[in-house]
This record gives structure tokens, sequence and C-alpha cells, in this order.
């Protein structure tokens, strides 16, 4: 069934600014049409009023071959259903090899650039990795012109508890305002047209070792957005918070009681292993899902139709598994809840009783699949654990569960439990467990893949590592490491190996297998982006920026940058209606700890065992901190 | 025989017990009245005075393998490595110290906390306790050690660690 | 020394019986009946020795018995030998009967009869080692997990309900007449678990698993020590094991697994507040308490104990505070520091502490 949004056919902001009488009309029915669409039509598809859906257009889930692109990008996966989808056909396969740089911007912070920047109408807005700057530059002129920035006051004392770098991974826009995520636990709503502070809620607390990275989601007035500190004893949650007044509305925590994980009436988990009653502390030994991790760092998708708000949680807290005996509910879980009462629909815990630190909060990518001679409303997740799920997004039934890369930690996911067959040899209770594949970063870790509806292939950039792991004696002490594991990582290819530690792949989830593999030398870190000019767009940790062709990986064009890409890239239309390509360089993250000063070849199982793993990192980049457009001469 | 087994134990039991009867501890904790006095980084307003403050411990080499275990157990290893290799933290096996390598700052750097993420651990554990994971941390190789009294390091730091 | 003085010295000191000579249970029980039939055995042996060694010391000896002359120093080569015996005897019928019988005595007492007694003594050995000892496959009802460490137990009531596991320290309790399976590891070095009326010894090994079991055929109360040299305070690392009656035991299970009980007052609130706002939080823990850590002993029920500081002080008002303000003094070298605190504060996490039954 095809769905249309509401085709934004003028850019808001520039018209309201600027044109006048007609600009102010626009504002006032998009002032009374907004909270309608924001209270429940969901879909965004059916006509919307002449102009209204100029300043709060939502896009919707489902199968983008059928909707026009606006040329905005309003979330870090520009719309509800993760896709990573562009429809602009400017620039294509064939003249992508004419791509050149158009300006630069520096973001005046060293350290791992994560986010994606957004664009709506004209602006384009970008957060820093912390004191999370967010910059608003304006694209009309040539080269940008800054038109505000917003610096909130960040507690620096934050850089010391978060464990894989100061990164953010973005903002969200909605409704005139921007909304994202500072490191020390707040979440901000500023005024997008004039950088003023509309609210900042404190949500999380830095002495229990919470911060905060990941990108919100705006759904139906409410900001969605979740904590990070698994490695540091901290119990997770996903918190929604009123769009307009900043409380919070409710919040789903994802280990403990049933009251307090928003397991309901409605609760339909398909598995066994997910059904009972407060599981929550009953796969727990006493009070250690207190601590419990199930942090909500990643990311967050939404079906319209279906009203339901997708999302996985982190590792189970420590990492040694010997000290929480059972599966550890509900760590390593991805939930479908209610946006507006954060209820649980369903659940399904893809790594119980994880003993590798394989979370679960990669990205839920919303397609219709023809699978089984019928097409099925799923959901897409190249997960942690090595497994790329197809899931029905209604039942979460799994359809197929497939390595997409080296996996030896299992050797496969029982489709009518759904619980993965665990290789003894691979525990790490107490114990060494070596040539563990995936490594804790997983097949992918929090980097996003993209879906060309055109080629129906997922494109992933991911990991290429193995690794050895002993879990040990952990201490909990409120706001410091919580982890007890000494872990040492490596190239999939065998130890020492340093030419091939990443790559992306082309699958194809129906036939479930690669389609096309390109082979990198570092973990791919950055995000993906796709065009239905059949170019794919991603970056590498040793500074190259690189577009390759959809259907069969053929490098197109490359550039070098300043410093490694671990940013999300994005294609947007410019004012000038030319299509541009957009995309933060600076290493950092937990792959690029190496390249931060720390010193691994000393220490060889700090940065959790990665920087071990990358060591030649920095010979191949500098600290940097970049935003670079590039378009067609 | 055995009663009069169970008679030496007992009396030697009893002998041992009269060390058992502990005073309670008196005056306020040393910690707070003692506080060392050491500025948190190199500058000083006017001329330059020099407090060398050392370690107090004697036994060094018993109390380094126990503030081996301290920094361990008090999570230290977490975000400086093992070996002291960094990670969330600075590394600290190298000659770059943002506050200070000399004993009496990098005690002050534990008791204090600093404030781009060094959390405060004075008060909570006895001064003696941080001096012991001093003794560690200065063995892991990173303070330069031909530079003498006067408390100062004698290298500034690089601006790698100006982002931290 | 009158049984009711001894008493009143022995609970003076805490000291619960420690002896392997007075078993209280299956273990213990076959250790002493084995080591009962060395003592008579050896005993006996012993007395037979020394009997002929008496016997060979004084007995007058007959003309027969005497050496030949050849063989009195100064006659070498037996040029005045006494030609009747054949000189130094080699000739078989030549040889004194005594030299002839004594080499049977030496053959059949020295070599055959200790092969004997050796190999059966050895034998019984083995078969008791072999049955005081897990094997795999043995089950029991309830399994108890204890990690040596310097100077302490580690002790955790194992469940296949993970959320039922309970972890206390230095004191362990069984139900009667119940057997008890017993995992033992070590986090450091070397240590031995040893409770000398129950059971025999047991090495603690790090890196690896080892069991025993336990079981007492009575209520009561029993003394253990670490049996192997474990560093500053291997002398002070005791533990007190509990034998009572199965619903009593199923009673201080349950209250184990229940979290740290609530202050009823607010002076008890204060006093929860003090102790979490303190150092030592770095190290114990209290569930229902933002309390988690796990390097030093767990504190949710330590009032409900017998013993403080691993066995050695009985656990009152008086050794508690005393314990906290200076540890160092009772048990020199042990890993408790005297955490940096007010007399004020010292009361209030005395207080709190001895509330948490």
């Amino acid at each position: 069934m095809a769905r249309r949004t509401g085709k934004l056919r003028e850019d808001p902001i520039t018209r309201l600014c600027c044109r006048g009488s007609r600009g102010v009309l626009l504002a006032l029915l998009a002032l009374g049409c907004g909270g309608e669409r924001e209270a429940g039509r969901g879909d965004g598809g059916a006509a919307p009023p002449a102009g209204a859906s100029a300043a709060a257009a939502v896009p919707a889930a489902g199968d983008s071959t059928t909707r026009a692109d606006d040329g905005m990008w309003v979330m870090p996966a520009r719309t509800y259903d993760a896709i990573r989808y562009s429809a602009q056909t400017e620039i294509t396969a064939a003249n992508v090899k004419d791509l050149r740089q158009a300006w630069t911007f520096s973001t005046g912070v060293l350290r791992g650039h994560e986010a994606a920047p957004l664009v709506v109408g004209s602006t384009m807005y970008v957060v820093t990795p912390f004191p999370n700057i967010l910059y608003a530059i304006d694209l009309a002129p040539p080269g940008g012109r800054l038109k505000w920035k917003y610096e909130p006051p960040t507690a620096r004392a934050s850089q010391g508890i978060a464990c894989c770098d100061v990164v953010n991974r973005g903002a969200a826009w909605a409704d005139g305002r921007i909304f994202f995520n500072t490191l020390d636990a707040h979440t901000v709503a500023v005024d997008a047209e004039t950088g003023r502070e509309i609210w900042r809620t404190k949500v999380g607390e830095i002495n229990l070792g919470e911060t905060m990275t990941m990108a919100p989601l705006v759904v139906k007035g409410k900001v969605l957005v979740g904590n990070s500190g698994g490695e540091m004893g901290v119990r997770g949650w996903l918190t929604a918070l009123d769009a307009g007044s900043g409380e919070i509305a409710w919040r789903a925590w994802s280990t403990g009681p049933d009251r307090d994980v928003l397991i309901g009436p409605d609760f339909r988990p398909r598995y066994p292993q997910d059904q009972g009653r407060d599981l929550g502390v009953s796969t727990w030994p006493a009070e250690q899902w207190k601590v419990g991790g199930g942090t909500v760092w990643g990311w967050l998708s939404y079906d319209p139709e279906l009203d339901l708000v997708y999302y996985g949680t982190g590792n189970p807290g420590v990492w040694n598994p010997a000290l929480r005996p059972g599966d550890n509910k509900w760590s390593s879980s991805i939930f479908a809840r209610d946006p507006d009462t954060g209820a649980a629909k369903w659940a399904y815990q893809t790594t119980p009783h994880d003993e590798h630190d394989f979370d679960g909060v990669n990205e839920s990518i919303l397609v219709d699949l023809p699978i089984g001679g019928r097409t099925r409303k799923v959901m897409l997740r190249p997960e942690r654990n090595g497994f790329l799920y197809v899931m029905d997004r209604a039942t979460g039934e799994i359809l197929s569960a497939d390595p997409y890369g080296k996996v030896t930690w299992a050797t496969g996911i029982d489709l009518a439990t759904g619980r993965p067959a665990m290789n003894e040899a691979m525990r790490t209770g107490n114990r060494l467990a070596t040539g563990v594949c995936p490594a804790s970063p997983g097949m992918k870790d929090w980097q996003p893949a993209a879906w060309s509806p055109r080629t129906r292939l997922l494109y992933i950039p991911h990991n290429h590592l193995c690794m050895d792991y002993q879990g040990m004696e952990a201490n909990y002490i409120a706001g410091t490491p919580y982890v007890g594991a000494s872990v040492q990582m490596y190239s999939a290819e065998g130890k020492g190996d340093t030419t091939y530690r990443g790559h992306v792949t082309a699958w194809d989830p129906v036939a479930r297998r690669v389609v096309w593999r390109i082979r990198e030398k570092f973990p791919v870190w950055s995000g993906a982006v796709v065009t239905a000019g059949d170019v794919v767009f991603y970056g590498t940790m040793d500074r190259w920026f690189k577009a390759v062709h959809a259907r069969t990986g053929e490098l197109l064009w490359r550039t070098q940058v300043g410093s490694g890409i671990i940013g999300q890239p994005i294609t947007y239309r410019g004012p000038d209606g030319r299509q541009y390509v957009a995309v933060l360089a600076g290493v950092g993250g937990w792959a690029g700890a190496a390249a931060l000063g720390i010193l691994p070849e000393e220490d060889p199982t700090i940065a959790l065992g990665f920087a071990i793993a990358v060591k030649d990192l920095p010979q191949h980049t500098p600290q940097g901190g970049m935003l670079h457009v590039f378009a067609l001469p | 025989m055995r009663a009069l087994v169970g008679t030496l134990g007992a009396l030697g039991a009893l002998a041992c017990g009269s060390e058992r009867a502990p005073a309670p501890k008196g005056a306020a904790p040393p910690t707070s009245a003692e506080r060392l006095m050491v500025n948190a980084g190199e500058l000083q307003a006017g001329p330059v005075v020099h407090r060398a403050v050392e370690n107090p411990i004697e036994d060094a080499a018993a109390a380094r393998a126990d503030g081996r275990r301290l920094y361990v157990w008090f999570n230290c290893a977490g975000c400086h490595g093992t070996e002291g290799g960094g990670g969330m933290g600075p590394p600290l096996r190298d000659p770059q110290w943002i506050y200070g390598s000399d004993p009496a700052s990098i005690f002050q750097t534990i008791a204090q906390g600093r404030p781009n993420g060094m959390p405060a651990f004075g008060g909570r554990i006895p001064d003696e306790q941080i001096w012991r994971i001093e003794l560690y941390v200065r063995s892991l190789g990173g303070v330069d050690t031909t530079v003498r009294a006067g408390g100062s390091s004698g290298r500034s730091p690089t601006q790698a660690q100006q982002a931290r | 020394m009158p049984s009711h003085a001894l008493a009143a010295l022995l609970q003076a000191v805490a000291v619960a019986p420690q002896s392997a000579l007075e078993p209280a249970g299956p273990g213990a029980a076959r250790i002493d009946r084995l080591w009962d039939l060395m003592l008579w055995s050896g005993l006996a042996v012993t007395a037979l020795v020394v009997a002929l060694l008496l016997v060979a010391l004084f007995r007058r000896r007959r003309p027969d018995e005497l050496p030949p002359e050849a063989d009195r120093p100064g006659d070498p080569r037996g040029e005045h030998a006494n030609v009747e015996t054949g000189g130094r005897g080699r000739a078989g019928e030549g040889r004194p009967r005594s030299e002839r019988l004594g080499a049977r005595w030496m053959i059949a007492g020295g070599v055959v009869f200790p092969a004997i007694v050796l190999t059966a003594l050895f034998l019984l050995s083995v078969r008791v080692l072999g049955a005081l000892y897990p094997r795999r496959g043995d089950t029991a009802a309830v399994t108890i997990e204890v990690t040596g460490r310097q100077w302490w137990w580690d002790v955790r009531y194992l469940d296949s309900a993970p959320g039922a596991a309970v972890r206390t320290a230095n004191e362990l309790h069984l139900p009667v007449g119940r057997r008890v399976r017993v995992r033992l590891r070590s986090h450091d070095v070397i240590h031995s678990f040893w409770v000398p009326g129950l059971q025999g010894k047991m090495d603690m090994i790090p890196g690896r698993v080892t069991e025993t079991w336990l079981q007492a055929d009575s209520a009561g109360v029993w003394r253990g020590q670490c049996a192997e040299f474990c560093g500053m305070q291997h002398a002070k690392m005791a533990l007190v094991v509990v034998a009572e009656p199965e619903a009593a035991f199923t009673r201080w299970l349950a209250g184990e697994r229940a979290p740290a009980a609530e202050p009823a007052d607010s002076a008890g609130l204060a006093g929860r507040e003090t102790f979490l706002r303190s150092g030592c939080v770095y190290c114990h823990a209290v569930r229902g308490t933002p309390a988690h850590a796990t390097v030093g002993p767990d504190l949710t029920h330590v009032a409900g104990r017998r013993t403080l500081a691993a066995g050695e002080l009985p656990n009152n008002a008086g050794n508690l505070y005393g314990w906290i303000a200076n540890p160092q003094a009772l048990k020199p070298g042990s890993h408790m520091p005297a955490v940096p605190m007010t007399n004020e504060e010292l009361h209030a996490i005395a207080r709190y502490l001895r509330s948490l039954r």
C-alpha cells in the first residue's frame, strides 16, 4: 500500500523569513495544523492543506519509491523508516566522478564526530562532540554562512565517564525546533530559527555514570531519548519528553519489574524465552538489574501505520557474565512500543545472557519485502552479534537470521525458540575465550546502514574483527567503570593483519546473501547513505570519503579529507536546487580511540581491547573537526 | 588429654584477646586538616616558591604492590588502563601530566578530582591508600624522574591534552 | 579443669569446637576412624618392635650363637678360624642357626610385614580419600560456593534461579544430616578450606575449582580455619559453620535472600545515608541500597553473623566499633583500611550496620 507524504513544495523557513505576507499566512496555517499532524494522522500521507505541510512535514515509513524526496534531512536517518535513502538523481553513478568539494566548515572541536548534519529548508544544523555546540549554517550564500551557534553549558566532568569518546550522533528537527542531547545527560530544545534555548531538561545523572550520545527521535510531539553508560553500571532507559515543555512524559526502563519496563496487558512477546512476569528481575542475581545496563544509546525508528517505535537496548552492564547468571533481560533486546504511553507491544532478546558485549542498539530499518510469497512488513536488523535479522515488525517474528560475516560465538539462531545456539568454547565467564568472532564492537556497531528501494539491497558499513576475551572480577563504584573483562581485538584475518579490518557489504535480505563487499583497512565506522542515482557514500577512518556504485560496489570516486570519517553522510538539495553531499570528518569514537593519544602497544587491553587492533591508526590520521560539503561542478 | 589441649588453646586465645579492645577513634580525621597546599597548574603569580612534598611511605616496594591492588579495585584501571595506557582517561605512562607529576600533585589529583572528568576519591579512602596508589602511578614510567624537588614536572601539557 | 569453667572460657573467646578428634559429620568421622586405625596399628607395631629390641638387647646368648673366632678383630684372613664352625661360616651347614633365623626374621619382619601392613593402610587411605570428596555426577540439595580471599571467605549459596542466590561472608549454615556440596575457588593465592570437626582439608587454588562435601549429623557450631599459608593474616582467617534443623536452615536462607532491613526511624535513615556517603561503599555491598561493591564482604545481614573479621571477633557493638575505627590494629595487613570518618559518622555507620539482621 503506497503512502505519500505531504509533498513539500516550498522551503518553509525561507518563505517565512523572506517572502512577506504569504509567509505569514503559511505560518498561521502551519501553526493551526501542525498539532493535528503530531497527534495522530501518523502517516503524514494524505494530501495536507496547501502549504500547511510546510513547517511540520513528518516523513513517513514504508516504501519510499513512491514518495518524492523533499531534499531536506530532518533527522539523522532522514525518515522514520531509517532507510537513509535519497531520491535525488542529480548525482549519478556516471557523474559522481566529477564530484568536488564545495565548501568546508570547521567545528572548532577535536574528538570523534559521529553526527549527521541536518538540513531544514536552507539551513544546515551540526552538533559537535563535547561540548556539543549546535551550529546553524545558512546554505544560501556560497560557502555557507554561520547564522548562529548555541553552546550548551555541558558539564566538563562528563568527559571522564564517556566510555567511547565524547561523541554525539546528531540532532532531530521537528516543528521549528532542534532537539539534541548533551554529554552530561540533558536534552535540549532550541528554536531552529533563532538559536534561542527553549528548554533544557536534565534526564540523567553523571555521578551514576550516565551520559547521553544518541540522536533523539521526535514522534507525535514527544522527544524520545535514551541514556549511555553500559560500561559504568548504568541502568538503561528510554524516556519521552514533551516536545513543547521538555517535561518527562514517560520512562521505560530496560531492566527491573514489568511496571518499570512498561510491560503491561498489551505485551505480546513472540518467543517463550521472552514470556513471563518481571523477567527484568528474575533473570538476574539479586539487585544486579539495578546496575544492569540495557542502555539505549543507539537508533530509534517509527512506523506511523502500526504506530510503533522500535529500538534496542545495550549490553547487560558488567562484561563478565559469571557475575550475572541468568538471561539478563531486557538487555540486548529489541522493543516495539506505543509512542504515546511507552507501553511495550512486543520484545525480543537477541542475545540472552550476553557474554561478549553484543549490544542490541543497532538500527531497525523498516521496509516491506516479498517473503514467502507475500509482502511482509519487516525490520532489517544488522545486529551486533553477527546475524542479520529479518523480522516481522508487527509481531516480532524472526523470518530469517543469517551471519553477514565471520561468526564463531554461535552456530546459528534457532528460529523456533529465537535463541542463539552458543559455542561453548566461546564462553567468557571467569575464563579466557580466544578466537571469538565477531569482536565486541560486533559485526556492526552503531554505524548505520542504508537501504535502496531501487536495488533492494542493504548497504552495511561494518567491522571485520575477532577477539580474545577474559572475564574477571569487577567492582562496582558508582561513576566508575564496571566492566570486568580483559579483551584484545584483532583482524578477523588473523592477529597482526593490518590490511583488512572492516568492510562495506551489500546484502540482499530476500536472497539472504552478500551481493558485493568492499574490503577496507580499518573498521568502517561511518554511516552510509544511498541515492536514487545508485551511489553509496561512506567514509573511512584513514581519511577517505568514497562513492561506490550501488549495484556493483565499484569505486566511482574518492577524496581524502583532513581527518578520519566516522560521521553519517547525508545528501540534500540546496537552496539553489543543486544536490549536495555533506559529511563530518574528525576521527574518534570507540574505533578511533587509538588516535586520541592513548598507548595500546604498552597496554594492549585499553579502550576495551579495541585500540590494539588499530594501533596503526595514528599514522593514518590526526584528530580533526570539519564539515565537508561536496557537489558537482 | 583433649581437655588439656583445649585449655591451652583457650588460654592462648585469651592472651591474644587482650589486644582486642581498641580505643574508639578520637579526633576528626586528619585528611581534611592536612590537605596539602599544592597548586593545580604550573604558573604562579609572583616569585616562584618551591614546596616539595614527598610521598611519606617508607617501605615503597610493598606499598607499591598494594597500590596496584587499589588501582584495580577502585577502578583506576578502568579509565586509565591496567598498565596506565589510557582510555577514557589519559595515559599515565607518558610524560604528559595535565595537573602535575610530582607526588603531591598526583595525590591531589586523586583526592580532589579534576574538572575534565577525574572523580574525587579523597575523604572516603584514607590518605595512606592514596599515597600507595600514587607510588604505583609513578612507577608506570610516565614521570620524568630527572626532575628534582620543586614539585614541577618541568614539562608542559601538549596541545593534544588541551582537548581533554 | 572443671568443664563448666572451660565452657565459660570457650564462650568468652567465641571459640567453637575445632577438633578433628571430635568428628560431627561423616567426612570427619571417616578420617577419625582411619586415624584411629593408624594410631593403634602404629602403636602396636611400635610396641612389637620395641619389645623385640628389648629382647635382643637383654637376652643371654647360647654358645652356638657366638661368632666364629675368626670374626674377632685382628684376624682378617681367618688364620685362626674355628675349623669346626667353618671360620666365617660361609658354607651352608657352617652358618650358625642364629644367623639363619636372623635373616628370616629380617625378611619377614622388615620387608614382608611392613609391605602387607603399609599396603593395607594405603588402600584403606585411598578408599577413605575417595569417599570424602564429590565425584562428577554427585547431586546435593544445597550447593555453596566459597571463594577464599585474603583473608576472608566469600560465601555464595547457589540456586537455579539467579535471583535466589545468596551472598554472605565468613559463616556457613548447613541443614543437619544433609550433605552439602561446597565448590571452592580462590581469588588470589592458594587457601585451604578446613572445618576439622566435619571434613578434611581441600585446597582452594586460583584458576581452578575444587569441591568438597560438608555434612553435620547434629546441630551445633564448628570453627573452620584456612589451612594453607596465604599471607600476613593467614592465622586470622577462620570461619564459622552452623548446623541447624532443616526448618531453621530454610528460614535462615530465606532471611539472607531478603534485601537489607529498612531503617525504622530517622536516626536509622541518617545512619544509612552516612554509610552510603562513606568510603565503605567502595568495597562493601548492602543489597537494597546503591552499594553494590564486591571486593569486600557482603554486609546485607552482617548483624546476624556470629563473628567479625573472619571468625576473629565476636560480633558485638564494641568489636564492631573497634573494627571499623581501626582494622589495622586488630588485623594488620588486612585489606580493610581505617576509612576516614568523624566520631559521629562512626556512630551512625555502626548503628546502621547493627540494624542489618
